[in-house]
């Protein structure tokens, strides 16, 4: 079940009305646990038992550890306090070794579960490639294994979890159904944002007033993700899929078209699906955080990490790049801690080398750029103080065109379309001689002006200075004018793949 | 442990309340967006019509009625499902008539997972195009089902037939066709959903303005090796399970013993009659006979309503070779591809028997005008049935059972 399929829309209208009806919180929440295994069973029922799996394991887990105390408490610096108190030197030791063996038991499950459903037929096939690439020719197996949709994002979210338990910033919740609502509540279930439960068990403790929704930004945010995604993203896919499917056919008009167009499918995509999510959960009461802010206008590497899948930047910099050891030591050292986290921030969208190369060109360009504020920093600082300005436009375009090369890696089935599109790319050379016209760039030009407005805010937040009747009818006449774009095939999602 | 507050099972109580009357003006809200959104979707739609944004006649249907059209001295036609696409070879058929004293000259216009509502369009805008002006006789697939096959839910095909009055056409044909109520619910359900698309204008602009959502239609392809728009299965390639068409032919020959003894077969209603006679009607008018021709199927179901009553009920002559008790050398399982289609060799014998029990039923009618003999239907009576059968099982697999008149003269 899509958000841009009818049936989501009527899915979602019965849960809705259903959940404010609701007397008690408890009855809400049972509401949408159900509602949300229903959301998921509808792509593939069996799969629930992992998700349901995942969620006992971890609540288990977060009970224990929080039984155990906190790391924080344990390494407190002489607040002897609480439980600590309770326990002898010895007893502390033993305490701490029963944590850790807990929260490895935690990642353990959870990367054990992502590894198998997502990185074990590429485990073995590069191990294969590499063995015959030495000289051995070993037969091995690989299984017919099916991607459970959102694994990426709930193993994430279950993991931080007990993390969170283990560094002691979060109590463990004690309730399984709050808990399982959590995991599998169905606005981000598939593609996240990936939510932080610090963030959000605590709107479930407390009973959600529809009074308190805002209810005209929730559901202009739900018809503008759905026109990114439906009537911009899903018109520009088939253009790359076509390229990608044969660049050496196309000039080097057609790949910097197929790499523009990809660059705004991506965005549309992703950030529309996020919109629709939040707006989804917003009108249940729930807030999320926000997961893009306008990244193609960043003027630098760095910043278009702080606003690109911002939930996922600040996953990777709690629990890998910080635990690595973040800004902490010598320059090399840092650079090496940047480098594996986009590393491993590449693979973690897909079981392929494509995506890891595509995480180095990041982790390379965030050190470059780091080294570059660095040598540059005085003269940065009057760029900065100095706001919209030329350095700022060239620093957003070489931005842009670079996050567009590393897309190539990103989209490309595999090395060779890769380094054919890249090569067309920087070089504007190919063996190819079609193109889809330059209209289609006009096209791309103008869905540059329209971010453009948006980025401004020049209409930002209009309609909620008209009445609710002229508010009610310029939505149905909005979605009414979106269907005609909108293609007739349903494109699921590009992230669900991962 | 926890140190959020413990409000797990209280109730929402005060807040309850708003929250109910606040649901109340948001259900006012949704009612003022569902009239916006219904005025501007039929703006859009007075839109795409200016600007011809939908096609008259979906693909494949146009390539193909065309193709058909342009075939210059065509007098017979074929329409219906792949059944008859790959069943009935038209090259075969001309030959068969030829040779029998009845000069035909035919083409197949079969396409796959052809629904009720669908042939009627094509059958009515075959009718209506001069280039038709030659045809003299229509054979029709007798199925009155509108089950939509998976993956058209999306297609222009079907889209395009799922305007407004098609819209209720299609309903009608469900709520008032005699079928069980499961049937009835499932497919109002997929045929509601390709109405909801076609109504809310999904992708109208796109099609014509992005890029088209489906390839042009391969005329190649939909005319067949011959071009008489007929295409062979090859036997060896399977496209569905085998196995089971023995268990399915037995079934089908328990199910016809079962309905021929008890005369529990499911009938064909007054509306469903009518529809026929519908067809007949405009037929007529065209000067152009319709007659009914069901392929043998292994799926029971697919002329099962016709089957018991085709002699009859229906006001429709109908030559039918879904009866494995009588055609079994149209019933070797090896024939079938699936349970539901035969191979090229099976579609060969079927040419030629369905040109025989064609050139009988003309003969028949031609008879009847000369002398006045009206050529009466088989009785309904099962017994009666029966005994006709078996009367014909003594003589061997020849023409269908309707067409003949009461002496049993073809």
């Amino acid at each position: 079940m899509l958000f841009t399929e009818f049936r989501f829309f009527f899915f979602f209208a019965v849960v809705f009305c259903t959940y404010w009806m609701l007397p008690t919180n408890r009855q809400r929440k049972v509401l949408l646990l159900i509602g949300s295994y229903i959301f998921y069973a509808a792509w593939n029922w069996k799969f629930l038992i992992l998700i349901i799996a995942s969620t006992i394991v971890d609540f288990l887990i977060g009970l224990k550890l929080g039984a155990l105390g906190s790391s924080r408490k344990d390494s407190g610096s002489g607040d002897l306090s609480g439980k600590v108190l309770d326990y002898a030197e010895s007893d502390l030791a033993h305490t701490r070794f029963r944590r850790a063996m807990w929260i490895s038991l935690s990642v353990c499950w959870n990367l054990g579960v992502l590894f198998f459903f997502k990185y074990f037929n590429f485990g073995i096939d590069s191990a294969q490639h590499l063995l015959t690439w030495l000289g051995l020719h070993p037969s091995l197996h690989t299984l017919n294994i099916i991607l459970p949709v959102g694994i990426s994002f709930f193993t994430f979210q279950s993991m931080s979890y007990s993390i969170d338990i283990y560094r002691g910033t979060l109590e463990p919740c004690e309730n399984l159904l709050d808990f399982s609502t959590f995991i599998g509540f169905f606005p981000q279930l598939f593609s996240g944002p990936i939510v932080r439960a610090i963030d959000f068990l605590p709107q479930l403790k407390q009973p959600r007033r529809l009074d308190q929704v805002r209810g005209r930004a929730m559901v202009m945010m739900f018809l503008l993700g759905y026109i990114k995604k439906a009537c911009i993203a899903d018109n520009l896919a088939p253009f790359v899929d076509d390229y990608f499917a044969n660049p050496a056919h196309y000039n080097w008009l057609g790949c910097w078209t197929a790499v523009l167009f990809y660059a705004a499918q991506i965005y549309c995509d992703f950030s529309g699906y996020t919109d629709m999510a939040i707006a989804s959960a917003g009108l249940l009461g729930f807030e999320f955080c926000q997961n893009f802010d306008f990244p193609y206008f960043s003027p630098n590497i760095a910043e278009f990490w702080r606003r690109w899948h911002m939930s996922l930047s600040s996953w990777l910099r709690d629990y890998l790049y910080i635990p690595l050891g973040g800004n902490r030591g010598s320059r090399l050292f840092q650079h090496r801690n940047l480098f594996l986290t986009m590393l491993l921030g590449g693979l973690w969208h897909g079981a392929a080398w494509t995506f890891v190369i595509w995480g180095a060109l990041h982790g390379s360009g965030l050190i470059v750029h780091r080294e570059f504020r660095r040598l540059t920093k005085p003269a940065v600082k009057s760029v900065a103080t100095s706001g919209f300005s030329v350095a700022t436009v060239a620093g957003a375009a070489l931005t842009f065109l670079w996050v567009a090369l590393t897309w190539i890696f990103f989209r490309a089935p595999g090395f060779k379309p890769a380094i054919q599109t890249v090569r067309s790319f920087v070089l504007f050379r190919s063996p190819g001689s079609a193109d889809f016209g330059t209209r289609c760039l006009v096209a791309f030009a103008i869905l540059v002006v329209i971010h453009w407005v948006a980025y401004r805010r020049w209409l930002h937040a209009w309609w909620t200075r008209v009445p609710a009747w002229q508010f009610a009818a310029f939505c149905g006449v909005l979605l009414a004018s979106a269907l005609p774009w909108t293609p007739l095939r349903y494109q699921p999602f590009i992230y669900f793949q991962f | 442990m926890s140190t959020l507050p413990a409000t797990l099972d209280r109730p929402v109580d005060s807040g309850a309340a708003a929250d109910r009357s606040a649901l109340k003006r948001i259900v006012r809200q949704v009612v003022i967006a569902a009239i916006a959104f219904v005025l501007t979707a039929a703006i859009w739609e007075a839109l795409a019509a200016r600007l011809h944004a939908r096609p008259e006649v979906p693909e494949p249907f146009k390539s193909k009625i065309d193709l058909c059209l342009d075939t210059p001295g065509v007098n017979t036609i074929f329409i219906g499902s792949s059944r008859y696409f790959h069943g009935i070879d038209p090259a075969m058929f001309d030959a068969q008539t030829a040779r029998d004293g009845v000069a035909t000259h035919s083409f197949n216009l079969g396409f796959d997972a052809l629904d009720f509502h669908e042939l009627r369009f094509v059958v009515g805008h075959v009718l209506d195009d001069p280039r038709s002006k030659n045809l003299k006789y229509l054979v029709i697939e007798p199925s009155l089902r509108v089950r939509l096959a998976p993956g058209l839910e999306h297609s222009q095909r079907a889209i395009a037939l799922h305007d407004a009055a098609g819209s209720q056409a299609v309903a009608e044909l469900i709520l008032k066709g005699n079928h069980d109520w499961k049937r009835k619910l499932y497919w109002l359900y997929q045929q509601a959903s390709v109405s909801a698309i076609r109504l809310a204008n999904v992708g109208v602009m796109t099609n014509r303005y992005i890029r088209p959502q489906e390839p042009p239609a391969d005329v190649r392809e939909l005319g067949g090796p011959g071009g008489n728009g007929y295409s062979g299965l090859d036997p060896d390639k399977l496209l569905g399970p085998r196995p089971t068409v023995q268990s399915d032919i037995d079934r089908m020959m328990a199910d016809q013993k079962a309905s021929e003894t008890s005369g529990e077969a499911r009938e064909l209603n007054d509306f469903e009659v009518a529809q026929l006679a519908d067809l007949q009607q405009r037929a007529a008018t065209h000067g152009v006979k319709l007659i009914l021709l069901a392929p043998p199927t292994a799926a029971p179901e697919v002329y099962g309503e016709f089957s018991a009553v085709a002699r009859s009920k229906q006001p429709v002559p109908m030559l039918s070779f879904a009866d494995p008790i009588t055609y079994f050398d149209l019933y070797d399982p090896k024939g079938f591809v699936d349970p539901d289609h035969i191979s090229k060799p099976v579609a060969e014998k079927l040419s030629l028997k369905a040109a025989d029990a064609f050139s009988a039923l003309i003969r028949s009618e031609k008879l009847h005008r000369n002398t006045g003999l009206r050529p009466v239907p088989a009785t309904s009576d099962p017994a009666s049935r029966n005994s006709q059968k078996s009367q014909r099982s003594t003589q061997g697999p020849e023409a269908p059972v309707t067409g003949k008149d009461q002496r049993g003269n073809p």
